[in-house]
């Protein structure tokens, strides 16, 4: 009977987060609802402002202050469908962000089964899933910006119970078609979690975010030759200054993309863990034969096509990341739990009091065994020997590894006080000079 | 409590944003020239670098301006005007003669296309095998070999014999860059692709001897290349014979074959004639060559060019050094030829400069050249950390100069000689060989004329920088260049002794009376 009763509260929780919460960020202040007609209405917003000072070795960043997110969303309700739209207009420009209409088709003891489409977070990375009001930090660690999918359009089945979750689905390339050149490309999402613990006091689960990307848009350089690009760029865990020139890399001519994100949470009302790890894979594909003839009959030409694949190298490219994220609530009411997205909630009690900490590495480099850079020309050699020809096919978009620490109040759900330091430690051949980075950040954020 | 230092936490936090933007950060080149590391040279390698004198004028092609580039007419020009090096492109024929001729492309400085079209130069091939003197057998053989690999107007893919039958003097009257010094000698007199072997003699005040000299007709033995009338007519050289050697070379051209590696031509050694120029005031510059792509030349072309600056005058100072104390100048005449200086190298090539290292180990002057842009042997960043990486490739491979390109008409080349630039090639212990000038702004410019580069320090009341931002530099004017120090020495913020060497140099000639003086 009490285990029967457990199930029915937890059922009941569920679908009261479906109703109050979904992707909002807090309980709206401004709602309309028609009890009569089964129909609920909200409008709100949010608003982040971050103050930042930066001591960097050698490349200055930017120290200040700046507007780094201000929406308006609008919710609405009927029955059992939902529609959510929310527009940014940080940084002085209009922005698409969520954009979806959600169908919960079966609500049960043994869960809830929904399909949703439209623009929205691809469903495979914890981190990137979080909204950014509830993210614990005052960013997302800079190894799930460069190798997790943010939203696209697309359509996905989720089905989420007291002990498992399963969110999966398809998704476009580009939102608004706007490849230059080809059909878009496609991508398959999906993230399953097992919760062996999960009541009200204590949430425990793992499992993973699986993603496989195929890249068809691009652009055409010359008859024949569609010549497609993935770009992979972080911040510095910062928006005040939200340069991605430390780590940030192109991988021209990718094709296949393959990402696996295992993950852990660890929840109770006091403390939270989390981490999660990333491993990218991307495959290329270069029509070689066309790109060699079409250089031929000139006096320096390559003449057979071995010779012009070994001085135009190319090959697959690896990438990495993964963090760990701790914090402890000093005071306020517990930490709670998310069942519908299979997440740790934001701190939102009148006077909450947390300290957190954070370990993230973000790995954009690939570099081939023994090959040297030359920092004046940008270029990989391969076999430790500088030549005019060929260069290696390596990558390097930097390896930064991050110690972040901080203190958030929160007056009320309403309004929230961020302070973070952070260190960051950063190998990349493009900055040579550049290794120790570190910042002070402080963030105003409010939503309603 | 807690909250409380929270507030105050964060207000601190706040105060401290609040006062960082009253210490402004950025990029400041100045700032950053200081503190970027850059190797340096080795005392040893410093005595080479000294090999070199200041502000010596290197004479590029000769000149690009008054005469056909990379000629006799050029080089004898640049010698006779008074500059310190004459400067050349290396390459190779496909019977292994080193050419000073700066072009991949024979098309722009030569008439190959009237000549030989696009075609095989077959009937001029069997007649040269004829010479070596091998069978009808043979020759066939050869025949198929050599047009199977044939590219045309690829110098690589010409003997030296049939390059003889190219005008390489008659394009500059042609052509509206350089028409407006046109002279009618440059198409009488046939101009040829020079070989190495030609540099060195025009440096040592040599030229060639053709039909119409009385030695050609003294000279029994000799190869007719031409009709006795065409000769006549164009008053070409004398070669007085052609003789197969038993070295051989990987002719960048039989890679075509696809087996590069197995097939080598044999190198064929040509007897020229040479006499002393009746001209010869008693300059004698050194030599200033460069290093293509290795991909372009044979491989081990390091090594051919080591033992024919052996073989023709003494030339490697690694085979036989000059005594130590000879001076630069003689009487106001440059002696640099005679000196440890008298052969510079270069290259823009990464490539070349580590084999040239491998081959001359820093024991004859090196120069790295640098051209700002994205091809393979280009750099890319100009900033103090991309140049610094340069110069520290260069130290590494033992070059003693570094060579940038600078800006202004006519060339507008990319800027690579900045006053920091420069400063940072000093910091290497390295000197700076800018190049080309071609312009007086470009000397007031780089020699301290125009404040360029000034900073003045307000507590103090010094220049950051001083000019003049080289220590030799290429110039196709090598009259102006001269004159330009000349009338400025005083000015100059160089050494007294600097200023007595320019001051004592002989008077700089007209540039086209030197011409006319020289028979063009």
């Amino acid at each position: 009977m009490k285990h029967i009763l457990l199930s029915a509260t937890l059922v009941a929780s569920m679908f009261a987060a479906t109703t109050a919460n979904a992707q909002e960020d807090v309980n709206p202040l401004l709602k309309y609802i028609n009890k009569d007609n089964g129909l609920e209405a909200s409008v709100g917003g949010r608003m982040f402002a971050d103050v930042a000072y930066y001591h960097s070795e050698w490349t200055p960043m930017k120290s200040g202050a700046a507007l780094t997110d201000a929406r308006l969303h609008g919710a609405f309700k009927y029955g059992k469908l939902y529609l959510y739209a929310d527009f940014g207009f940080g940084n002085g420009k209009f922005s698409q962000k969520n954009l979806f209409l959600r169908y919960n088709f079966k609500e049960s003891e043994k869960g809830i089964h929904s399909v949703k489409a439209g623009y929205y977070n691809e469903p495979s990375s914890m981190a990137m899933m979080t909204s950014s009001y509830n993210y614990h930090f005052i960013t997302r660690p800079s190894m799930a910006q460069a190798l997790e999918p943010g939203r696209a359009l697309g359509a996905t089945y989720k089905f989420y119970s007291r002990c498992f979750f399963a969110d999966q689905g398809i998704f476009a390339q580009m939102k608004y078609n706007e490849q230059k050149d080809g059909y878009q490309g496609l991508s398959l999402s999906g993230r399953w979690l097992w919760k062996p613990l999960n009541d009200q006091h204590t949430t425990f689960q793992f499992g993973t975010g699986v993603r496989y990307e195929r890249i068809n848009g691009g652009e055409v350089i010359q008859d024949g030759v569609l010549k497609t690009n993935m770009h992979i760029a972080a911040n510095m865990q910062t928006y005040v200054d939200a340069t991605t020139k430390f780590l940030s890399c192109d991988l021209p001519w990718a094709k296949n993309a393959f990402t696996i994100n295992p993950e852990f949470l660890l929840k109770t009302d006091r403390f939270f863990a989390r981490g999660q790890y990333s491993w990218k894979r991307i495959w290329k594909d270069r029509p070689d034969q066309i790109l060699f003839e079409s250089q031929l009959g000139g006096q320096m030409s390559w003449i057979n096509l071995e010779g012009w694949r070994g001085g135009n190298k190319l090959r697959e490219t690896t990438l990495s990341g993964a963090y760990v994220e701790l914090g402890y609530l000093l005071c306020g009411k517990a930490y709670t739990y998310d069942d519908e997205y299979g997440l740790l909630k934001g701190m939102g009690d009148k006077n909450s009091l947390e300290i957190v900490a954070r370990y993230s590495y973000t790995d954009l480099t690939d570099i081939t065994k023994g090959d040297i850079f030359l920092v004046g020309n940008k270029k990989f050699y391969p076999n430790g020997l500088i030549a005019d020809y060929p260069y290696s096919s390596s990558i390097d978009g930097g390896t930064m590894h991050a110690v972040t620490l901080g203190l958030n109040y929160s007056f009320n759900q309403y309004i929230k006080l961020m302070a973070e330091y952070q260190y960051a430690n950063l190998s990349n051949v493009y900055y040579p000079v550049d290794q120790n980075f570190h910042q002070l950040q402080l963030r105003v954020a409010f939503a309603f | 409590m807690i909250n409380k230092l929270f507030y105050v936490s964060m207000t601190c936090g706040l105060m401290l944003s609040v006062t960082s933007c009253e210490n402004q950060k950025f990029n400041d080149t100045f700032v950053d020239v200081d503190r970027v590391h850059v190797d340096t040279l080795s005392a040893e390698l410093q005595k080479v670098r000294d090999y070199v004198p200041d502000l010596a004028v290197v004479a590029h092609r000769g000149t690009t301006y008054w005469a056909p580039e990379e000629t006799e007419a050029a080089y004898r020009w640049a010698r006779e005007m008074g500059a310190d090096y004459l400067e050349a492109d290396l390459q190779v024929s496909k019977d292994g003669v080193i050419l000073a001729l700066h072009d991949t492309d024979l098309k722009r400085t030569t008439d190959i296309e009237d000549v030989f079209g696009e075609r095989f130069p077959e009937k001029q091939r069997r007649e040269y095998y004829k010479l070596l003197g091998y069978d009808d057998k043979k020759i066939e053989t050869l025949i198929a070999r050599d047009k199977e690999c044939f590219v045309p107007n690829y110098p690589s893919s010409y003997t030296y014999y049939e390059l003889l039958m190219l005008d390489a003097g008659s394009w500059f009257d042609e052509d509206p860059n350089s028409m407006e010094q046109a002279r009618e000698k440059f198409k009488q007199e046939r101009q040829y692709i020079s070989t190495l072997e030609d540099l060195i003699k025009y440096s040592k005040g040599y030229r060639l001897v053709r039909f119409n000299d009385p030695e050609y007709a003294q000279e029994s033995e000799k190869i007719e290349y031409c009709t006795p009338e065409d000769a006549q007519k164009l008053n070409q050289r004398l070669v007085v014979k052609l003789e197969e050697t038993q070295d051989s070379i990987n002719n960048p051209v039989n890679i075509s074959l696809g087996h590069y590696y197995t097939m080598k031509d044999p190198v064929v050694r040509y007897t020229f004639g040479y006499k002393k120029d009746e001209h010869f005031v008693g300059h004698v510059p050194g030599i200033y060559i460069e290093f293509k792509e290795p991909w372009l030349n044979p491989s081990k072309f390091e090594e051919m060019v080591y033992k024919e600056l052996a073989r023709v005058e003494n030339m490697n100072i690694i085979e036989q050094k000059e005594p130590e104390n000879t001076p630069f100048y003689k009487n106001g005449y440059v002696n640099v030829g005679n000196t440890n200086g008298k052969v510079i190298l270069q290259t823009f090539s990464l490539q070349s400069l580590r084999q040239v290292c491998d081959q001359f180990k820093g024991q004859v002057p090196m120069c790295f050249l640098l051209w700002l842009g994205n091809g393979p042997t280009d750099l890319s960043d100009d900033s103090p950390v991309g140049y610094a990486s340069f110069i520290n490739l260069g130290v590494q491979f033992k070059a003693h100069f570094i060579g940038p390109c600078i800006a202004g008409a006519p060339n507008n080349y990319p800027e690579l000689n900045k006053p920091w630039q420069h400063a940072m090639i000093h910091r290497a212990k390295m000197k700076n060989h800018p190049y080309s000038f071609d312009s007086y702004d470009q000397m007031g410019k780089y020699f301290g004329l125009y404040n360029w580069g000034i900073e003045f320090n307000d507590q103090e009341n010094i220049t950051r920088y001083k000019a003049p931002y080289v220590d030799a530099y290429f110039t196709n004017h090598t009259d102006m260049s001269l004159q330009f120090m000349k009338d400025h020495v005083d000015e100059l913020n160089i050494s007294d002794e600097l200023k007595a060497t320019i001051k004592d140099k002989v008077a700089v000639p007209d540039a086209r009376e030197m011409l006319d003086e020289l028979g063009y």
